[in-house]
């Protein structure tokens, strides 16, 4: 992996909404096959600064490079043949299924009538097998349980056939298993099959344990650290530490401080 | 995938077809005077049946009748599909959103307005070119109003509120327009308001016909993306849907539908909202390149049954059709909501 290519470049980027930036501009790079998490509190702007990575929102100031393009001159199509998208939005409607769901992730390579070619159906069936989700295919979405439901909208980003995947805290509201399983499939398919993951999340200690890299929000600044690097668990004590609980370096977790 | 899955859905689409020509035919055939199916197609393939008066009733009323029932039926149905995938809101229609009462508004404003400023150029009955404008512009004006709101309150219950308050606002705004009318404007827009099929000319029909068609062919196109809306805006996007481009088109399209229908026809109400429904119960999908021509046939032939009903067959007597199809449309709505509570997440 050392001699990985640059997939997106953050060039003194700043996200926010109404030209309010959320925080102090920041560069840095996604390299291909690499998984980063975004951590910072509530309300820090992980989930914003997903989406203007992923174009569905503007930068407040600064660029963003897709591939050594201006992300700003490309249109959506190109865009979502580069970027999939996985969000916390619920799905509402009470009839779409498993199956149509995740060929919907073809729509930007299908034609107007949405057909699936050879190419199309070998994507979404990619997708399926490597998420597991072959069993659900005639369900109807809105019965799934919430880790079935992320292993859905997760294959459906994987059909898209993206280099890059960005997921907006995909582990919210799944058990403990569930969480784990999520997190080692997405490192190994950043690791298999060279995809470049970058998602937000609360779970610091998977962060520290999984992520090849962590973008942290700390006060209106943003950091790019490595977990082994010696002065991260400082850094995270800093942002986390409360009256009741401190991080542990050793374990990656936060240990209740007893009174 | 699926392949019986794809197979009924023909099936029933098939189906839904054969039972249009049937409504469509038992609607000819009804009425004040009972016409066998054997005298209509009589009259409708054999050159000497020109004189009889079984020919004079069916080609010169029920006809064009039955065929703006179609036309009205489709083109209102799809609009509420439109609107309900649009706005994510399985409440959302034409008559629900006050849409219809927009149109209503610009034709008052129009036919009652006209006279108060000492402006009689709407004397004569029929939609005009300027009642059908004045009716698009209406329309359209209440549903941008509806999607400046839209952006601000994200809540359903919220965005039917506000629908039914703008409803209320131009029902006022309407009385106000009547309180001070002649008699002979007053009865004129009372009579457009009661929602009618009938008095479309031939010559009228073409023109409603050929602008509705055009219409519902430009929407093909969009219907893969109104799949992807399905997911949320965001996704969408995420999936290279320029939103905007189709938000637009949605709304010109619901819009010039809309306004053009009421314009002929009168407020109809509850089709658009109830038709999609209907369409999903029994296709178990909602996926548009299913849905949207299931919808155009259980709209028309929605519209035809409404039809027959407010006709009381063997009866001398018309109800106004706006009131059959609220008879039927609400009780289902009702029921929809009670039977099917995952439908109505608000």
């Amino acid at each position: 992996m050392n001699n990985s290519q640059t997939n997106i470049t953050l060039d003194k980027l700043q996200v926010g909404y109404n030209m309010q930036a959320l925080h102090e501009a920041f560069s840095s790079k996604v390299n291909t096959g690499e998984f980063i998490c975004i951590i910072g509190k509530n309300g820090t702007g992980k989930s914003t600064l997903l989406r203007t990575l992923a174009g569905i929102q503007k930068p407040v100031s600064g660029q963003i490079f897709l591939n050594e393009t201006d992300m700003g001159h490309l249109s959506l199509k190109k865009i979502a043949r580069r970027i999939a998208l996985v969000l916390t939005e619920s799905l509402q409607d009470p009839y779409i299924r498993v199956f149509d769901l995740i060929a919907l992730g073809r729509q930007v390579y299908t034609d107007w009538k949405h057909h699936l070619s050879e190419v199309d159906k070998n994507m979404i069936h990619h997708a399926i097998s490597v998420t597991q989700t072959g069993e659900l295919l005639n369900k109807e979405f809105y019965k799934l349980s919430d880790g079935q439901k992320q292993r859905v909208q997760l294959a459906r980003a994987l059909a898209q056939d993206t280099a890059n995947i960005f997921l907006d805290e995909p582990t919210n509201h799944l058990d403990i298993q569930y969480k784990m399983d999520t997190f080692l499939l997405l490192q190994k398919m950043a690791r298999q099959n060279q995809k470049s993951i970058l998602l937000s999340t609360h779970e610091i200690s998977f962060a520290m344990q999984l992520a090849d890299r962590i973008w942290l929000f700390d006060e209106g600044n943003i950091r790019d650290i490595k977990p082994q690097d010696k002065e991260t668990p400082q850094i995270i004590e800093k942002i986390f530490n409360t009256e009741s609980i401190r991080f542990n370096p050793k374990t990656s977790t936060f240990d209740f401080l007893k009174k | 995938m699926s392949t019986a899955n794809k197979y009924s859905e023909r099936l029933i689409l098939v189906g839904l077809l054969l039972f249009l020509l049937v409504v469509w035919l038992l609607n000819i055939s009804l009425g004040s005077v009972y016409i066998s199916f054997q005298d209509i197609l009589n009259v409708l393939f054999k050159p000497d049946y020109a004189d009889t008066t079984s020919y004079q009733i069916i080609v010169e009323y029920r006809l064009p009748k039955s065929i703006t029932a179609i036309i009205t039926g489709a083109a209102l149905s799809v609009s509420g599909l439109l609107l309900q995938t649009l706005f994510r809101n399985p409440m959302a229609g034409p008559s629900v959103l006050g849409i219809s009462s927009g149109a209503g508004l610009g034709v008052a404003l129009l036919i009652l307005g006209s006279q108060l400023v000492g402006w009689p150029l709407l004397a004569e009955s029929g939609a005009s070119f300027p009642i059908i404008i004045s009716a698009i512009i209406g329309a359209v004006l209440v549903l941008l109003l509806i999607i400046g709101i839209s952006f601000r309150v994200k809540s359903s219950v919220t965005l039917l509120i506000i629908g039914l308050m703008l409803g209320a606002l131009t029902t006022a705004i309407i009385s106000i327009l009547t309180y001070f009318s002649k008699a002979t404007q007053l009865q004129q827009f009372m009579f457009w308001s009661f929602g009618s099929l009938g008095h479309l000319t031939y010559q009228e029909l073409r023109i409603l016909g050929s602008i509705v068609l055009v219409v519902l062919l430009s929407i093909i196109p969009f219907l893969k993306n109104l799949n992807a809306l399905l997911l949320g805006e965001n996704y969408a996007r995420s999936m290279g849907v320029s939103v905007q481009r189709v938000k637009q088109i949605i709304l010109l399209a619901s819009g010039i539908l809309i306004g053009v229908i009421t314009a002929w026809t009168g407020p109809i109400a509850f089709i658009g909202l109830t038709v999609p429904h209907i369409a999903r119960l029994l296709l178990k999908t909602s996926n548009h390149f299913i849905l949207y021509p299931a919808i155009i046939l259980i709209g028309s032939s929605f519209l035809l049954v409404c039809d027959s009903v407010s006709q009381l067959p063997f009866n001398e007597m018309v109800i106004p059709v706006n009131a059959i199809t609220s008879l039927i449309g609400a009780p289902l709505v009702i029921w929809l909501i009670l039977k099917k509570k995952n439908i109505v997440r608000l």
